[in-house]
């Protein structure tokens, strides 16, 4: 009876949400219900744990979902998923509440979900999935995550001869769970034009089998690569199951088993995601892959490689990054290291303030190399954040900046900051800066140029 | 030139949360020195013999692999004490510094027998906390105001608070409950400070450096200015002293 309750409760919510905003309540009703029967999501009826997949991972868990979801849209299919990017167990349940009848009855084809990596123990003891895709698992969050190992455990707990695994092929950390399930799948991307090496100086991986050092033999993105352990020569499948070879960033497309696809989204980090999606579709849904050829075509997800804003004479190309997450930071300095043109940089880099209590984390800025894009031609640098601004110097200082070309704003305002920018000789300029800060440094230039 | 010769243990297996950057700071603050600072890599299968260095450091690792570091560090145990007694400086930081105590209770239940050289018992914890640290530690007869980060994965219960290598103005520290702040012994740092330590407190790696000197009978100096350093300091302090914390012992300034 609970779950009734549980279930006619999430409903009459999601019903009320819609009347008063349709983009809103993707976690609400379900986070109410669940108080009434904690065990929601595990009585709901009709369900066939084979036909689920979770997928899970540090970076690239939502742009992946939305690809599979996208390229499955084309089919007769009755999709049960959670786009709107809620990947607790609230937002399963809302997604679930949503499409159960008034009995509590389910009737899909798939359940395709984002899952949240250290919850989903919690998500798999009420709905466990038969089908498992780990994206990638990296430093990430250190504030909730810890470390790696500590997402691993969690990972590990839910391991079973039940469940088919989809894997990063270039992640040690993810292939290393190869070993725990019905069956294995591997996706790979092949060495391209943006392929990458770090120096020598920096440290590499604790193999997932002995603890040796892992080495790579490059980066497609940053920890992602062709890897092997000399010790016990665990390493990336010779053969995946799909790989993505022939990038061409400059035509924005790439092959897989030598079909031609559009590469919507030209960034290193989104083949992986194009990647999975193929290996999602051939191996779990058994879709032909020429299918998926002009699907690709009209994929909107987030934004492309850089967002360009005009200011007066010049152009500023902000790149996300997120916070606390060296992967996202390195991703946007290779890509600077990329253009050989003069420009200028800003960074503002802030204090996280994600729970209490906010600190000052700018440590992870030492996992990334900055080496290349403090080289490449790069006229002034400008750290414009509160708190951390002098910190972010120091970080270029370690990389052989000089302090004549360091332009430090600690007090973080946007006017200051852009009255300077308007100053500077190049019009090339690149910011580096999470989103919220990015979204208030637009409002203000939309908000001048008017 | 004067050489200092660094053993940096197993920078494939402890390389959480940018710690690199220690040696980066060491390597920075040599070259300001005009010291040849020689970096050797330790990796499980290298060669060890702690004597012949004049530094050593251990950074952040995972707990997971501490059974595989313990069996390599292990043989090394006596000759790793005498080190630390010979007045030698070593630095550890993080998590890591669970190894150097007598024993681990995991999460799991499962009990890692660590290297004893510190009076020190850990319990993993199954939260993570992060928060930043400003402590008054004591190196070397001299103090210095710390700043820097934590994230805490364990408890760290020493048997003695005769040795903490820092007084919390502000942090969780050791344990969230006794205000202190690592371990030091003779001259070697336990901490579980990270920011990485040396690249905030610039001051504290010279001391580090100075050690290392004097071991030697080389000439020592203070005479470095670290300005950006310094400013980082006053404006995070600022910061740090007056958020909002759920911390109840060293809260600083809502203490």
């Amino acid at each position: 009876m609970r779950f009734y309750l549980a279930l006619w409760f999430a409903k009459i919510l999601n019903f009320l949400i819609q009347l008063i905003d349709k983009n809103k309540g993707s976690n609400f009703s379900g986070a109410k219900a669940l108080k009434i029967d904690p065990q929601m999501v595990s009585h709901f009826k009709g369900i066939d744990y084979a036909k689920i997949l979770f997928i899970t991972g540090t970076n690239g868990k939502s742009s992946t979902t939305h690809l599979i979801n996208h390229l499955l849209a084309p089919y007769p299919l009755k999709i049960i998923t959670n786009l709107e990017g809620a990947n607790l167990l609230p937002g399963i349940a809302t997604s679930l509440s949503k499409a159960a009848n008034w009995r509590g009855y389910l009737d899909y084809d798939y359940m395709v979900f984002e899952t949240d990596e250290r919850y989903l123990p919690l998500i798999y003891e009420q709905l466990p999935a038969e089908h498992l895709l780990i994206t990638n698992l990296q430093k990430d969050q250190v504030q909730r995550n810890g470390d790696p190992d500590f997402i691993v455990r969690k990972i590990n707990q839910i391991m079973n001869p039940k469940l088919n695994l989809y894997l990063n092929n270039e992640d040690p950390r993810s292939k290393a769970f190869e070993d725990q399930g019905a069956s294995t799948f591997y996706y790979s991307v092949a060495k391209h034009e943006e392929t990458f090496r770090k120096p020598d100086s920096f440290p590499s991986l604790s193999c997932p089998r002995c603890a040796h050092g892992i080495r790579y033999t490059y980066f497609n993105v940053d920890n992602i690569g062709d890897f092997h352990c000399d010790h016990c020569g665990f390493s990336s499948q010779e053969n995946p199951d799909a790989r993505i070879t022939d990038v061409n960033f400059k035509d924005k497309t790439f092959k897989k088993d030598g079909i031609r696809f559009p590469m919507p989204y030209d960034l290193p980090y989104m083949l992986y995601n194009y990647a999975g999606a193929l290996l999602i579709m051939d191996k779990l849904f058994h879709k032909e892959i020429d299918a998926c050829v002009p699907v690709f075509d009209d994929f909107k997800n987030i934004a492309g490689r850089f967002e360009k804003i005009p200011y007066g004479r010049k152009t500023i190309k902000y790149m996300r990054i997120k916070q606390e997450n060296p992967d996202t930071l390195q991703n946007t300095l290779n890509v600077i290291a990329q253009d050989p043109e003069p420009k200028a940089v800003c960074i503002g880099l802030y204090p996280v303030e994600d729970i209490v209590p906010y600190y000052t984390n700018t440590f992870y800025t030492f996992d990334c190399d900055f080496g290349p894009m403090a080289a490449a031609n790069v006229e002034q640098f400008l750290c414009f954040s509160p708190v951390v601004a002098y910190d972010t110097a120091n970080r270029l200082i370690y990389e052989g900046v000089s302090e004549e070309k360091l332009y430090i704003q600690p007090n973080g305002d946007f006017d200051e900051m852009l009255h300077h920018i308007s100053e500077m000789t190049t019009d090339n300029i690149y910011l580096i800066t999470c989103l919220a800060s990015y979204d208030e440094l637009n409002t203000q230039i939309q908000e001048k140029l008017q | 030139m004067k050489t200092l010769r660094l053993a940096w243990l197993f920078p494939d297996n402890f390389n959480l949360h940018g710690e690199r950057g220690n040696i980066l700071a060491l390597h920075r603050l040599c070259g300001m020195r005009n010291i040849d600072l020689q970096i050797d890599e330790i990796h499980l299968d290298s060669p060890f013999q702690p004597d012949v260095y004049d530094m050593i450091v251990m950074l952040s690792g995972e707990i997971s692999l501490f059974p595989r570091i313990l069996e390599a560090l292990t043989p090394h145990q006596i000759s790793l004490k005498n080190y630390l007694k010979d007045g030698k400086p070593m630095l550890v930081t993080g998590t890591s510094v669970a190894l150097w105590g007598k024993r681990i209770l995991r999460e799991d239940k499962e009990i890692i027998e660590g290297l004893g050289l510190l009076p020190l018992e850990v319990k993993e914890n199954v939260a993570v906390y992060g928060d930043d640290l400003i402590y008054q530690a004591q190196y070397n007869g001299r103090s210095f105001e710390i700043i820097g980060n934590q994230i805490q994965m364990a408890d760290f219960n020493y048997e003695d608070n005769d040795h903490p290598f820092g007084i919390l103005t502000y942090g969780y520290g050791n344990n969230g409950a006794d205000c202190y702040e690592g371990y030091g012994i003779h001259q070697g740092i336990f901490t579980n400070t990270l920011g990485p330590l040396f690249i905030l407190n610039p001051w504290l790696c010279n001391e580090f450096i100075n050690v290392a000197l004097s071991n030697k009978n080389e000439e020592t100096t203070e005479n470095l200015t670290f300005n950006i350093e310094q400013k980082s300091f006053e404006e995070k302090k600022k910061y740090i002293m007056g958020k909002k914390t759920n911390l109840r012992p060293c809260r600083g300034a809502k203490q």
